[in-house]
């Protein structure tokens, strides 16, 4: 997909340029293009190294295992379904607090051993997904975190003078978006047994 | 309040570890170091998405596109340059963190279009992206609801973000 999305970019942005008259500026953004990265990179790189930094001290100190273990009763209200104190509830945690935490890429790991395991629980005839197997999936895309690390280092390098302003924002709008996907996927499996698990 | 949580967050974690007597300069460094491994592995796609959304911006594409969803999504106080972001977030995180960038360039950060477009950065994921390698990892072909539900779950972000940016942030 990434390979149409790229090339699709690309060619019509070139056409769109010459077609508008636009060539000065379009042959100046592809040259610019690459500095643009390294200033974005010399932002990102170093977000991403001081919170993982942070979550690191997080997980030695087994405080990340205490926050799992304050999510494990609303993890069981949102996926009744699930065994309880098996391999999948303590990954999901796992995945959950790492979320929550504003790191994506170290959700992933403990993310993908939770669906492993979920798949494990599926007793589900013809390749259908349980409910909690759909349920964490939208969990992970409605990206619930406390601090958008990335988000706000950027706003800081380009100046912001309140880059932490819009946690309030983040906090309600990532809650809003998660409550309409789980309600979104009530409506649409209705009563039917096989997304029940 | 953004900043005190920034801050108590962190000398929490770090108070945290102290108590407990973790080695918390080591755990830390550790810790960066595999940041650092996964911000380069980033690095390529990102050069990718960059060159094309610097490129759709130069084309005045963007502008022309803006200009014609402009009333639609105006009546929801979204502004219309953050129509690119909601366009591609689903679909690419570092497409999406171009887009966001140029925004910051062009509008500032603390301009209304940069700070819905921060909120939307923050509250939502990279969809497709995520359903594939979650569902796929195990082989799982049939993904019920979840497609559905998820971009439900993006444009509720979306406009959430607009909305609460203007209310609380005016």
């Amino acid at each position: 997909m990434m390979n149409d999305i790229f090339a699709a970019l690309i060619l019509i942005s070139a056409v769109w340029s010459i077609a508008a008259g636009r060539q000065p500026e379009a042959a100046e953004a592809i040259l610019q293009s690459g500095s643009d990265v390294m200033r974005l990179m010399l932002t990102v790189t170093g977000a991403m190294a001081l919170w993982s930094g942070i979550l690191a001290i997080a997980e030695k100190s087994g405080l990340t295992g205490a926050a799992a273990v304050l999510l494990r009763p609303l993890l069981r209200r949102i996926m009744p379904g699930l065994a309880r104190g098996g391999d999948a509830e303590k990954y999901i945690c796992m995945n959950v607090v790492a979320n929550v935490f504003g790191l994506g890429n170290a959700a992933t790991p403990p993310g993908l051993k939770a669906m492993r395991a979920l798949a494990g629980e599926n007793h589900l005839p013809g390749q259908q997904p349980t409910r909690e197997m759909v349920t964490f999936a939208v969990l992970n895309t409605a990206s619930v975190q406390l601090i958008p690390t990335t988000v706000m280092a950027l706003r800081g390098a380009a100046g912001s003078k309140d880059p932490a302003g819009i946690l309030v924002c983040v906090w309600i709008s990532s809650l809003s978006a998660l409550a309409a996907g789980l309600l979104m996927c009530l409506a649409l499996s209705g009563g039917k047994k096989e997304v029940r698990g | 309040m953004g900043n005190y949580f920034v801050i108590v967050f962190v000398a929490g974690v770090v108070l945290f570890g102290v108590v407990r007597k973790v080695n918390v300069f080591e755990a830390f460094t550790q810790g960066a170091k595999e940041g650092l491994r996964t911000a380069v592995g980033v690095m390529p796609s990102l050069t990718a998405l960059t060159l094309c959304v610097s490129m759709l911006r130069a084309s005045g594409m963007i502008e022309a596109l803006s200009a014609a969803a402009g009333p639609l999504i105006g009546a929801l106080r979204i502004p219309p340059e953050t129509l690119p972001l909601m366009l591609i977030r689903p679909v690419s995180g570092s497409g999406a963190l171009a887009v966001l960038q140029s925004i910051f360039l062009s509008r500032g950060p603390d301009s209304g279009a940069g700070r819905v477009a921060s909120v939307m950065m923050g509250s939502t994921e990279t969809t497709f992206y995520t359903l594939t390698v979650y569902f796929g990892s195990i082989g799982q072909k049939k993904t019920g609801c979840a497609l559905p539900a998820a971009l439900t779950a993006d444009l509720t972000g979306m406009i959430a973000a607009a909305l609460t940016v203007h209310l609380l942030m005016g």
